[in-house]
């Protein structure tokens, strides 16, 4: 027996009603919710926490209907989206409130307003003291006008305000006069100069996020950064305004960052090798860092980056990135004939990732961090995706190229695409390139029917013979073929990755490979599906396995010892999937 | 320690192992286990709210999500979205209403944000876009207005489709 019997949502308590309550929309509360019943009603009616938004497609009629049926007080959060005229919308709802009534509204979110509804609404707000958040996204095509600007200061000005975000122009952000004692503890920007960021930290002494999206510091003032902020501990930056010395004359100032993220998309050769070397600046600037995630992009990259790519990822091999921090950095470089380009990011752990890139590409690398406990081996990992046609149609290289592929001979990952027919002599070239008996992973994506199960792969196959994971993505219905490619694929393979939602497929997988520790069934497809159906077929066929998934994949772990079980469900949920979630 | 059990009883007396990772999902559990510095295996929980069933399926939730970060702390300012919840949730909270309710409950008594979040939506879900007849059908609720309130509603309704 249970010890509560709850059989209806009446008689859950009023503070779990609320919660679901909070899930809904104002509309589905006050017009179908409270009309149920008279419990409901007076759920609703007492009901604190209402969330209302103001856009075009809100008719009249419902502002009417709101302002009868909810009590102001009761408000907590307004919402105005638009970037059309709210006039008569605002006036239905503001001239009857006096803004003391208002008392419980914590939350104002502003949208894309034009400057006169902007300017009504910010007068109503500047005298309710319990706001404690603001976002403005300012409607970009006229300026603010200085009285505006004059009530957005008074709002920043209220003593309780805590979250701030303010995406508005330089002009706006220049003329926002910024309260000597900001109680403000996030703030997100869209621009900011070096000027107005010095100004707001020095007056914002509760200050503990900020997140930065295009800061502009090619004006430096005169205004140097000196003090240090230790209130500061959250910062996240787009850097692409920024030089690396400014980056780090700003870090120096934040001993107390706990997290950081730092983006820049047209990074110089200087600032990736300086990033390189911030084990000294994070050591001694930044000793609180508990969360370091960075996404450093270069296209400049030159012959002498690629000769010494391992220079670079080797800065990031010390044991305070392994092992202190525990930080894993990927670099990826891709190389195409029209781009050749670096990214160097944080991994979330030691995994590797090939899919955020097209197959068009000519080659890929990616060559990640790991720890590795076998002091013989290094704590890096390489992996590669090959478009086999564009590689051929290279042959000879030159020398440019021969130094790009050379890197191949230190892969123990594979990825092909096979865009076209397998290219004639491609596999032979490809093996004075790899060596094969160090790979332990293969995957192929094939795009054309005709040229799934050739003499070339079951080659392939046949001589990577340490093995283990083999993953196939084909352009048509993979289930004629899974008896041919069972017989092909290797012992000693004992993870299959096959990307497929179709029943019958699945069902022939597991009918004739049943020498796997595990299958994953990957699906393309970006919208939850469930894999109901599919368990229950699962369930039929194998009696002893357990299973995993989640909208992107099903994974299927056969008969096995537990706790290795569960490492391999830990690796394979984090590794191996992520080669297929984004292709086409 | 890895793989370190606990012992939850629930309320009719059935007493469930659990890894003390997975427990601690529960803020409840994890409070009473530092408060009260219960480390022994032989130690139980009494968990006089819950019944079996509801415990059993509730370790069962928490078992699958013992790998996520911890749930974002509440947010005012989060846009409402009750369709993000997974493939995997939406199959383990096809239930029916007396254990969806009942999982709402332990879920709160127990602390436990992620499983009070999602069997939440999961009610909403049921609400959303439904008239207050296809409410009350759905949870099968009786319509206790009097007729002065119908009129009243209706009168509401009227008023403010006027122009």
């Amino acid at each position: 027996m249970s010890a509560i019997q709850v059989e209806s949502p009446l008689t859950l308590p009023t503070e779990l009603l609320y919660l679901i309550l909070d899930q809904l929309d104002t509309n589905d509360i006050l017009f179908s919710f409270r009309n149920v019943c008279t419990q409901f009603r007076a759920i609703a009616d007492n009901y604190n926490r209402y969330k209302i938004n103001f856009n075009d497609a809100m008719p009249k009629n419902i502002i009417r209907r709101i302002r009868r049926s909810i009590r102001l007080e009761n408000i907590l959060s307004l919402n105005f989206s638009s970037n059309r005229s709210m006039s008569n919308k605002i006036k239905l709802f503001f001239p009857l409130v006096g803004t003391d009534q208002l008392m419980c509204l914590r939350s104002l979110n502003l949208c894309g307003l034009i400057e006169r509804d902007l300017n009504v609404i910010m007068h109503h707000i500047t005298t309710i003291s319990t706001l404690t958040s603001l976002s403005l996204t300012e409607n970009y095509r006229k300026p603010m006008s200085a009285d505006t600007i004059a009530a957005l200061s008074s709002i920043i000005a209220i003593q309780g305000l805590r979250s701030l975000v303010l995406h508005v122009d330089i002009s706006t952000m220049n003329a926002i006069v910024w309260p000597d004692q900001c109680t403000i503890r996030q703030l997100i920007m869209r621009v900011c100069t070096h000027k107005q960021l010095h100004q707001i930290l020095r007056h914002s002494p509760n200050l503990q996020t900020i997140v930065l999206i295009n800061c502009n510091m090619t004006e430096i003032s005169e205004v140097a950064f000196s003090d240090s902020y230790i209130e500061l501990n959250s910062l996240t930056l787009d850097s692409d305004g920024m030089s690396i010395d400014q980056i780090e004359s700003l870090l120096s100032l934040l001993p107390s960052l706990l997290y950081l993220k730092l983006t820049s998309y047209n990074a110089s050769l200087k600032y990736l090798r300086r990033f390189s070397q911030w084990e000294q600046l994070i050591r001694h600037k930044l000793p609180l860092l508990k969360e370091f995630k960075f996404y450093i992009h270069n296209e400049e990259c030159d012959q002498a980056i690629i000769e010494n790519i391992e220079s670079i990822i080797g800065a990031f091999r010390t044991p305070f990135w392994l092992e202190n921090k525990r930080w894993f950095v990927t670099l990826r470089y891709i190389y195409d004939d029209l781009h050749s380009n670096i990214i160097l990011y944080s991994s979330k752990d030691s995994c590797t990732n090939l899919s955020d890139h097209s197959c068009l590409d000519k080659i890929s690398y990616v060559i990640s961090t790991t720890i590795n406990h076998n002091a013989a081996q290094t704590n890096t990992l390489w992996s590669a995706r090959l478009n086999l046609a564009k590689m051929m149609t290279a042959v000879p290289f030159n020398e440019h190229e021969r130094l790009i592929y050379h890197n191949l001979y230190k892969i123990t990952q594979l990825t092909l695409d096979i865009t076209d027919k397998w290219p004639l002599g491609s596999l032979e070239h490809l093996l004075t390139l790899i060596n094969l008996s160090q790979l332990t992973e293969i995957h192929l994506f094939i795009s054309k029917t005709h040229v799934l199960w050739t003499n070339p792969i079951h080659t392939l196959l046949e001589q990577a013979f340490n093995v283990h994971t083999f993953g196939i993505s084909y352009a048509d219905d993979l289930t004629p073929r899974i008896m041919d490619i069972s017989s092909m694929v290797s012992r000693h393979v004992d993870h299959l990755i096959v990307q497929t939602k179709n029943i019958d497929c699945i069902s022939a997988v597991l009918d004739y490979f049943d020498h796997l520790s595990s299958v994953t069934f990957v699906n393309l497809h970006n919208y939850p599906r469930s894999w109901t159906k599919i368990i229950e077929q699962v369930n039929k066929q194998r009696k002893k396995c357990s299973l995993t998934h989640d909208d992107k994949f099903l994974q299927v772990l056969f008969d096995k010892d537990l706790s290795e079980l569960s490492k391999i469900k830990r690796s394979h949920k984090r590794i191996k999937l992520s080669h297929y979630q984004q292709n086409p | 320690m890895a793989g370190h059990k606990i012992k939850l009883q629930s309320s009719d007396g059935d007493t469930f192992d659990v890894e003390v990772e997975i427990a601690k999902q529960s803020a409840t559990i994890k409070t009473m286990l530092e408060d009260l510095g219960m480390d022994e295996e032989e130690d139980v929980i009494p968990l006089p709210n819950v019944n079996s069933a509801i415990l059993k399926k509730v370790i069962q939730w928490a078992t699958h999500h013992k790998d996520d970060p911890p749930p974002p702390e509440d947010d005012e300012n989060r846009e409402k979205n009750t369709n993000d919840i997974s493939s995997w949730d939406q199959d383990f909270l096809k239930v029916d209403q007396g254990t969806l309710f009942e999982l709402i409950l332990a879920a709160n008594y127990l602390d436990i944000k992620g499983l009070l979040d999602v069997t939440c939506k999961t009610v909403a879900n049921m609400i959303k876009g439904k008239t207050p007849e296809e409410i009350r059908r759905t949870f099968n609720i009786k319509n206790d207005f009097t007729p002065q309130e119908e009129e009243q509603i209706k009168k509401e309704n009227e008023w403010c489709e006027e122009k």
